[in-house]
């Protein structure tokens, strides 16, 4: 008692606490931010041409050949550099694509919960009906008749196909804070609706949010990049991992060049389970604030 | 319940009817017509515009709407730019794959998840519950294609014990060995499939078992002397089946959805693999047909989930 | 004799819905024609089995229930509609205390935005007068000004329900409605936070609707009590007419439930208790109309009211 007496129960503490006591997380977080850090600031030192110039003379050197650390792909284009820029096309991606899934589902399902009535009726009819639909597929067709697209048409379909989880999500929970007192006290305290919404209610979700922001931005990862793959997700002047793992489909390349996709294939691999362990960290500690609360 | 089903179904109308909408548009956004690579580059412009004017593309939307939808309801879907063949005819040859693997790996992916569900409930907290729990979010994280390529390379190509490709192999000749080559094919995608898809049958039964064994009920039957075996199998497990139940039937459409990566990857000719295909060779009414298809199918399974959650709940199949 | 608070025959009615195309099939008759009215600076207990809509109605004094029909009229004023109400500011002279402290204040804030918060909406302080204002309340429930910046999850039941009540009667209000505020604690807290309650009433003049299940709890607390059952009252009076001239058959039976340590008696009181519950059991059909509610107040004396069919009012000679 007289220890909690000392500490807040503010998120940054709770977390704090939590990434001190586990040594997986702490070592996922740390090394997370190395590498994010590495990749965008990596980035910057690659020139263009390193990955839009053809060099036919180089074509699939091995790794360790003529300074191409991880080799060199069909066009002669460095792996490394290729592996860099692809990271930080994908990790911007996803990164856009789950700020603002977040930005509308958190809204959208404060504003439903809170307000309920006929609005909230047809809007969750809406949204039950669009959960059902085939969204990969829908994507895929849009990504081809789209005219000018580019890296913002893709983030801005993902994004609109991809909310209606987290306003699930986020009006279950709303619900039943609204039912709390805290939020009745408040309207008699003379605080107005949107005040309720984003000063009272909001932070009693802020650790779920964090959880759901962790594992979707995984998510989005997994999904541009298997869009990529398949040949759907970014231009083609846009490298991102998954079109350097889309070298596999080719047997030829998968077995006898894994040097080409093996490398991407890791980081995307490094990235979910670096993310999956943070995630676990921060899951327990919205666990405990839920109990809490 | 009959009242809840017929509810239900009469929802179901307006969700296809939007469906159908949605994919109507997404078809007119698509570039092209009926008469797209039917004329060389020589043909008089005019000319194209009486065929169009004839084949009704100047009318309203809702009539071409309209005249588009009693057209699929017959089962005319257009031809296939490539194949030119009845778009129909070129989907039903490939949906038996498709269906045939779906099966299997939904199979799979059942047997799969319940067995683990049942070891890990059993043994709450122990190594294998944490193992079986750190498995089941670590493939729902991972994105499915990284598991094909790695399992077709290391299965298929390094070790040799699966074919890589195709449905069936050529040299294959009488019923038995055909089966038993078709089914060759499918088991490692199918079990891929099913080894990853496991993770949300696995968390809801496994907790739902937890909830269950800490119920009140539970107790009572366990101090009046009920087995322990009796008590799981009549009791907890009965219970916590409920909610599973429920979500078979948009666990069958997402399998099928889920399809369109590893198709391709396996060079399994599903449909999955022929919408991957169809759009990268803009064949743009086999795509639309598939869209439509996936999303009637959608409803339906969510249909089908709802008819399955009334007859197994009986809070709704009393009321 | 000035009235503050009048409820006119206020209905709350949530629908229920059913069948086929799940229209409204029916409605709860959370509160069903409901009048009485409240004076400056005095105290009222509303008493009733839980279900009966005492909570409905308390609710709805400080706007937080939609009323389906009837009017509140605040210092002669309607208030039924929540646009004059927010015009006026009604809630800076009408507030509540709840019945779950921990629920009641927010766990993300500090003890100091939760007192803070009706000020900064209704009294215009800016913050070193807040900080000084919130101090002082915190001073007036017994609570020393360092637990300011602390979160409620630091404190115990009874502490929380006094943050609460220190948060209630910031604005200086009128009026506080109070839905079973002790309901939820331990007995040896409940006195102490009644306690504390009852001394702001008399310290400021404010008009307390004490809203409980308990009689007991009541009888210390007010000096007016109003009986409702099933949506509808079935009794008003004074401390004296309710405990020792009670009318009505659900108001006798209430009076029974009041458990009581009395253990020579105690073969008595049980006879007596199961008396009044036969008698209930008997002639419940004469108390209540053919549609099983309560019949229209009647004054049986000038602070007294009783819902009698009128075939009784003769006989009882009044």
């Amino acid at each position: 008692m007289e220890q909690a007496k000392k500490t807040a129960p503010t998120l940054r503490n709770a977390l704090r606490r939590e990434f001190q006591q586990d040594q997986v997380a702490q070592f996922a977080i740390i090394l997370l931010l190395l590498l994010t850090v590495a990749i965008f600031v990596g980035a910057l030192f690659v020139p263009k041409t390193a990955y839009t110039d053809v060099n036919i003379m180089n074509q699939y050197l091995p790794p360790m050949t003529d300074g191409h650390i991880f080799g060199t792909d069909n066009g002669g284009k460095d792996i490394f550099s290729l592996l860099v820029v692809a990271a930080r096309n994908s990790l911007t991606i996803a990164f856009f694509v789950t700020v603002l899934i977040l930005a509308l589902g958190t809204i959208g399902g404060l504003v439903t919960g809170y307000f309920g009535g006929v609005f909230d009726l047809v809007f969750m009819r809406f949204i039950d009906f669009m959960t059902i639909l085939p969204v990969m597929m829908i994507i895929i067709v849009l990504v081809t008749v789209i005219p000018h697209y580019n890296m913002w048409s893709l983030i801005i379909i993902m994004t609109l196909l991809g909310w209606f989880n987290t306003v699930r999500l986020i009006r279950a929970r709303t619900l039943v804070e609204v039912n709390r007192d805290y939020v009745r006290a408040s309207k008699t305290s003379g605080t107005s609706n949107l005040k309720i919404i984003f000063r009272e209610i909001f932070p009693n979700l802020s650790s779920l949010i964090i959880v759901e922001a962790t594992l979707m931005f995984a998510g989005n990862i997994g999904l541009e990049t298997s869009l990529s793959f398949l040949g759907f997700g970014l231009p083609a002047n846009t490298p991102s991992l998954g079109t350097l793992i889309n070298y596999a489909t080719d047997p030829e390349t998968m077995t006898g060049k894994p040097w080409v996709w093996i490398p991407a294939a890791v980081m995307i691999l490094l990235y979910t389970v670096l993310i999956m362990m943070i995630g676990q960290a921060l899951r327990r500690v919205a666990d405990q604030r839920q109990s809490l609360g | 319940m009959w009242k809840t089903i017929l509810r239900r179904l009469l929802i179901m109308i307006p969700q296809l009817f939007i469906v159908s909408v949605l994919v109507f548009f997404l078809a007119k956004l698509m570039p092209g017509d009926p008469f797209s690579g039917k004329f060389g580059p020589n043909t008089d412009p005019a000319q194209i515009a009486a065929l169009r004017k004839a084949a009704g593309l100047d009318d309203p939307w809702t009539v071409q709407y309209a005249r588009w939808i009693g057209n699929a309801v017959h089962g005319n879907f257009g031809d296939s730019f490539q194949l030119k063949q009845p778009v129909a005819r070129v989907i039903g040859a490939r949906l038996g794959n498709t269906v045939w693997l779906s099966l299997l790996a939904l199979i799979g992916t059942y047997v799969t998840a319940i067995t683990m569900a049942l070891v890990a409930a059993r043994r709450e907290n122990s190594r294998t519950d944490h193992a079986l729990v750190v498995y089941n979010s670590l493939i729902y994280s991972l994105p499915a294609y990284l598991f094909y390529l790695f399992g077709i390379f290391i299965f298929g190509y390094t070790l040799g014990w699966f074919p890589t490709s195709g449905t069936v192999s050529a040299d294959a000749n009488g019923f038995f060995p055909v089966l038993g080559s078709r089914l060759y094919h499918m088991i490692l995608p199918a079990l891929i499939v099913a080894l990853i898809s496991t993770t949300s049958t696995f968390s809801y039964l496994r907790s739902g078992i937890l909830d269950e064994s800490k119920q009140d009920y539970v107790k009572l039957a366990r101090a009046k002397g009920v087995p322990e075996n009796r008590i799981f199998s009549r009791h907890v497990l009965r219970n916590a089946f409920l909610p599973i139940a429920s979500t078979m039937g948009y666990a069958i459409t997402g399998i099928f959805g889920g399809m369109i990566i590893a198709e391709t990857i396996f060079s399994f000719p599903g449909i999955g693999s022929l919408f991957v295909q169809s759009v990268l060779t803009r064949d743009y009414p086999v795509v639309t047909t598939l869209v439509l298809f996936n999303g009637v199918l959608a409803v339906l399974g969510g249909l089908f989930s709802d008819i399955i959650m009334s007859a197994v709940d009986p809070r709704i199949r009393i009321s | 004799m000035s009235e503050l608070l009048r409820v006119e025959n206020v209905k709350v009615h949530y629908p229920i819905r059913s069948g086929f195309f799940n229209r409204v099939t029916d409605y709860v008759y959370a509160a069903d024609g409901v009048s009485f009215s409240i004076e400056a600076g005095k105290t009222y207990g509303l008493i009733g089995e839980s279900g009966s809509g005492k909570s409905t109605i308390g609710k709805a004094i400080v706007g937080l229930e939609p009323i389906t029909s009837g009017h509140i009229y605040f210092q002669g004023v309607d208030m039924t509609d929540a646009k004059n109400r927010a015009h006026v500011n009604y809630n800076k002279d009408v507030q509540m205390i709840f019945q779950d402290s921990m629920s009641s204040l927010n766990p993300r804030k500090t003890v100091f935005d939760i007192i803070a918060e009706p000020l900064r909406n209704f009294s215009g302080l800016k913050e070193d007068g807040l900080a000084q204002e919130v101090r002082h309340l915190l001073d007036i429930v017994g609570l020393p000004a360092e637990t300011m910046y602390q979160f409620p999850f630091q404190f115990s039941g009874g502490q929380r329900q006094r943050i609460g009540i220190a948060r209630a009667v910031a604005t200086k209000p009128k009026l506080i409605v109070a839905d079973e505020p002790v309901s939820a604690l331990d007995l040896s807290v409940q006195a102490q936070v009644l306690n504390y309650m009852k001394r702001i009433q008399k310290d400021y003049g404010i008009a307390f609707l004490f809203i409980s299940h308990d009689l007991g709890v009541v009888r210390h607390m007010t000096e007016n009590l109003a009986i409702m059952h099933a949506g509808r009252l079935v009794e008003i009076g004074s401390r004296d007419d309710i405990f020792n001239h009670a009318q009505h058959l659900y108001t006798k039976r209430l009076l029974a439930a009041i458990p009581e340590i009395d253990v020579p008696n105690r073969a008595k009181n049980r006879a007596h208790r199961k008396a009044i519950e036969q008698e209930f059991q008997d002639q419940k059909s004469a108390y209540y109309d053919a549609d099983g509610r309560a019949f229209p107040l009647v004054a049986v004396s000038e602070t007294h009211q009783v819902a009698l069919p009128e075939s009784m009012l003769e006989g009882e000679g009044f």
